[in-house]
């Protein structure tokens, strides 16, 4: 039977209300965005009542212990401010299990944990289990899962699994880790969390692009020059994050799952209904058709990897990529790549998508500009101007919104052009704030609506397009150079060459 | 033409609260004046909101409230305050903007505001005025306070997307359900760029929407939803003045619930559920509530189950409980805004279609 006092009172999936299991409690993504997400979604009365959070980590600690230290760091994330009696009751749903993750008695503790909480809930026994741990415990926490027969639903409730990136390193580990992950829960009932699919303004790409009439005949080879995607950072390597990003990379860390994602969305065909397996059966169609480089040599025409020299941002002299902390000074890791994309498909076909992603660049922004084909080369357009293109531009972050660039006609008696802009900033138009992508990914979780997760197969083309380039970096008798730039500037002037070789520019940004 | 200005206001407009004094002609001209001489300053606009009160006394709080409404929702404000019983037709109007610091600290983001001060017999003087300040291809909203007068009429409400009032304010209800009644069924006016129907938004209804997500958070458990075919009872306690938000939440209820009135009796109704079944819905207003709210609780019962809304002494929040077979459960949800100007920015950032309202008013107008 539905609840007939959802009827038009929302318009979506209603989350159920489960036991949220965390492993890796008293790790930073736990304290920093999993309890501030789950409070503020008790604040806003969105967390079902009777939900209840467990968190599971190897150290010693009192329920009371794990509780104090997530009130201090919700005192100082929180969105939403912090405030004590709600917190003091939303707290009082927390426990903490001591476990370690290869302990089957540690396992078997959490089932009768859960058995008990289960016996006074409001209802059936919905368990969500959020693999928050470092990555390579992944396996032995779906194994124990298994064991223990946590992984089982029981009396009409579900089991779910949420898993964090990295969803493997390659295509072999993600294929591995894809498959205990299916061994212990179905794909139905996984949820491969990427956090940039919980934005605003990628959950907006949809809206934009097939709620409105203008857009979407534009979208497409006849009138797209080409596309750009950039996510720029400031930061380098500071915090200690050094040591896992030095076996990952700007390709691996970033391009396999965020921007591959981006891409996707802005790339695929209107879905045949907004189902998370309609939207994703379309947005794996793309990366399915991207072009894969065929050899070292396809690789070094189309990519450009780069180490960040010392320089100086925001007044502030930085060191280089090598010389940071946990960096081993002769790494081939690449914290800047720049990609020249085809995608074979009727829709793009001669449309180049430019992607860059790096580390310690001029500024940090995330954006995607659309890059309009000039107009016919009469009339207006035979008078000299600069930024003759239309550009699209969406804005991920920060200053969520979006733009689009065109030309008017300066005041005076001659004609003469100037490029204007039509902007759009989500924070000056809507009061509300936008909530924390972690937000809106747990609750769709328990509602079961994967829409915003990646699938499986979405994650294997992935590393397939990726391995054929960390293959020829890392296995090719001549592998392509690793470029350089000075921290504070906007990347190796090889990525320009990039484009300049198209007759084509990065944005400035 | 000079309208006559009330006492109460020469001391707001000695103060220039509403701006600068402007000829009616010139509003336009002077406000893009104003804001082509202030360097640094984004000229905001997602919509028209107009208030119109015929009682030109609440116009400082009315423009109070547009501070506080504009501080979220960027907008070309006009504030519509009628003379009554003026003999000569006259106007008068006032612009400002309404500043704040942009997002990133830089720069200003600003709403406009005009006020008019209309006299006279002004039925068309009045559509006209506010069909010539929209800001074109935005939605144009209209908080009407007070009763629904002549000047509610179908050339300016042909013109409305979104109608907000209060009927909680009414003194005599039904008739005003009729009028909205008709509104909602008039054709779109010919200059309108909305589809379908007015929407309408009760402020009485509005009062109560936290509470209805309580209720449904109650019966979000697929067990307890086994309870709803049994529920035979229920009651709302509310305070004094807020009858009507009482009144909604019940035929919001009874509605979802599938059960029709049968009769009424003080403060009792008698529904008939689909199959028969009976159920009661009692409205128990307190004079003095020792807790917080203006419904302060809602409880479900029927089969041995209790389902109940409630408010926390000395607390914002709402508390919702739940008593059935052997489940027990307790929880806590943010309390309903009280301030009619968090109501309407919680209206205008939900936007939609609010069809049920329409649902529920005729079961409302059966219960007056």
């Amino acid at each position: 039977m539905d609840n007939p006092f959802r009827e038009l009172l929302v318009s979506r999936s209603s989350p159920e209300p489960c036991s949220v299991v965390i492993f890796g409690a008293t790790g930073d993504l736990t304290h920093r965005k999993l309890i501030p997400a789950l409070y503020n979604l008790a604040k806003e009365g969105d967390l079902p009542p009777g939900s209840r959070v467990i968190g599971v980590a190897r150290r010693e600690k009192s329920n009371e212990e794990f509780r104090d230290e997530l009130r201090e760091m919700n005192r100082k994330v929180s969105r939403q401010g912090h405030d004590e009696a709600l917190w003091d009751r939303f707290a009082a749903t927390i426990s903490y299990h001591k476990s370690e993750f290869r302990d089957p008695e540690g396992y078997r503790g959490l089932a009768d944990l859960l058995d008990q909480q289960d016996a006074t809930g409001p209802g059936k026994p919905n368990r969500l289990f959020y693999l928050a741990s470092a990555p390579e415990f992944f396996d032995d926490i779906l194994d124990q899962l298994r064991e223990s027969g946590l992984n089982q639903s029981r009396e009409g409730g579900w089991a779910r699994v949420v898993v964090e990136k990295p969803f493997g390193t390659d295509l072999a580990t993600a294929q591995r880790l894809n498959a205990v992950v299916n061994a212990t829960i179905p794909e139905h009932e996984t949820y491969r969390i990427d956090h940039y699919l919980g934005k605003e303004t990628a959950q907006n790409i949809m809206v934009i692009r097939f709620a409105n009439a203008i857009f979407e005949p534009l979208w497409n080879s006849r009138y797209i020059d080409h596309v750009q995607i950039t996510c720029s950072e400031t930061l380098g390597m500071e915090g200690g994050r050094g040591g896992y990003y030095d076996t990952a990379g700007a390709l691996r860390d970033m391009v396999q799952n965020h921007l591959l994602q981006l891409l996707s969305l802005i790339a695929m065909e209107p879905p045949a209904d907004l189902t998370a397996d309609g939207i994703r059966d379309e947005k794996v169609k793309v990366i399915k058709s991207l072009r894969r480089y065929s050899d070292a040599r396809a690789v070094s025409e189309n990519v450009v990897r780069a180490q960040y020299k010392s320089g100086s941002i925001l007044g502030q002299t930085v060191k280089g990529y090598l010389e940071e902390d946990r960096i081993n000074p002769r790494s081939m890791t690449e914290p800047y790549v720049a990609l020249r994309i085809n995608i074979d498909n009727w829709r793009w076909e001669g449309v180049p998508f430019y992607m860059r992603m790096g580390k310690r660049l001029a500024k940090k922004v995330t954006e995607i500009s659309f890059h309009f084909k000039e107009p016919p080369g009469v009339l207006f357009n035979r008078l000299p101007v600069t930024a003759r293109k239309n550009v699209l531009v969406l804005r991920i972050q920060p200053d969520e919104g979006m733009s689009l660039r065109m030309l008017s006609k300066l005041p005076g008696p001659s004609i003469r052009m100037e490029p204007v802009k039509m902007d759009f900033q989500y924070s000056t138009s809507f009061g509300k704030p936008s909530p924390e992508a972690y937000e809106r990914l747990l609750l769709d979780a328990m509602a079961g609506d994967a829409t915003l997760f990646a699938r499986r197969d979405e994650v294997e083309h992935a590393w397939r397009f990726i391995d054929d380039i960390e293959n020829a970096w890392h296995k090719s008798s001549s592998p392509p150079p690793m470029a350089q730039y000075e921290a504070g500037t906007w990347g190796p002037e090889e990525a320009d060459n990039l484009l300049s070789r198209d007759g084509r520019t990065w944005r400035r940004l | 033409m000079d309208v006559t200005i009330p006492e109460s206001l020469s001391e707001a407009l000695k103060e220039e609260l509403f701006g600068e004094e402007t000829p009616l002609a010139e509003i336009e001209r002077r406000l893009d004046q104003y804001f082509a001489v202030e360097p640094g300053v984004t000229r905001a606009s997602l919509m028209n909101l107009a208030i119109y009160t015929e009682d030109p006394e609440t116009l400082p709080a009315d423009d109070e409230s547009l501070n506080q409404i504009t501080h979220d929702h960027a907008c070309r404000a006009l504030l519509l305050g009628i003379v009554p019983h003026e003999e000569n037709l006259s106007v008068r109007c006032w612009i400002k903007a309404r500043c704040q610091l942009g997002p990133d600290g830089k720069g200003k983001l600003c709403s406009e505001q005009v006020t008019f001060l209309l006299g006279g017999d002004c039925q068309s003087c009045l559509t006209n005025l506010v069909f010539s300040h929209l800001r074109s291809d935005l939605p144009l909203v209209m908080w009407w306070r007070g009763e629904l007068s002549n000047h509610f009429q179908e050339s300016l409400y042909t013109m409305i997307d979104r109608l907000i009032l209060d009927s909680s304010r009414w003194v005599d209800p039904a008739p005003q359900f009729a009028k909205i009644a008709q509104a909602v069924n008039a054709r779109t006016g010919r200059l309108s760029d909305r589809r379908g129907q007015l929407l309408v938004h009760d402020l009485a209804y509005t009062r109560g929407h936290q509470h209805r997500r309580a209720v449904a958070l109650l019966f979000d458990p697929p067990a307890a939803r086994e309870y709803l075919p049994v529920i035979d009872r229920i009651e709302i306690v509310h305070a004094a003045g807020h009858r009507h938000t009482a009144l909604y939440l019940g035929a919001w209820m009874t509605r979802q619930l599938g059960a029709d009135l049968v009769s009424k009796h003080r403060g009792y109704f008698f529904y008939q559920r689909t199959g028969g079944a009976q159920l009661t819905l009692a409205l128990v207003e307190i004079a003095n509530p020792a807790r917080s709210g203006f419904v302060t609780a809602i409880v479900l019962e029927g089969g041995g189950g209790r389902f109940e809304v409630g408010t926390l002494i000395d607390s914002p929040l709402l508390e919702i409980r739940s008593r059935f077979g052997a489940h027990q459960t307790a929880s806590v949800l943010p309390g309903p805004s009280e301030g009619d100007e968090d109501l309407i920015s919680e209206i205008l950032m939900r936007g939609g279609s609010n069809s049920l309202l329409a649902q529920v008013i005729p079961r409302v107008t059966a219960m007056l």
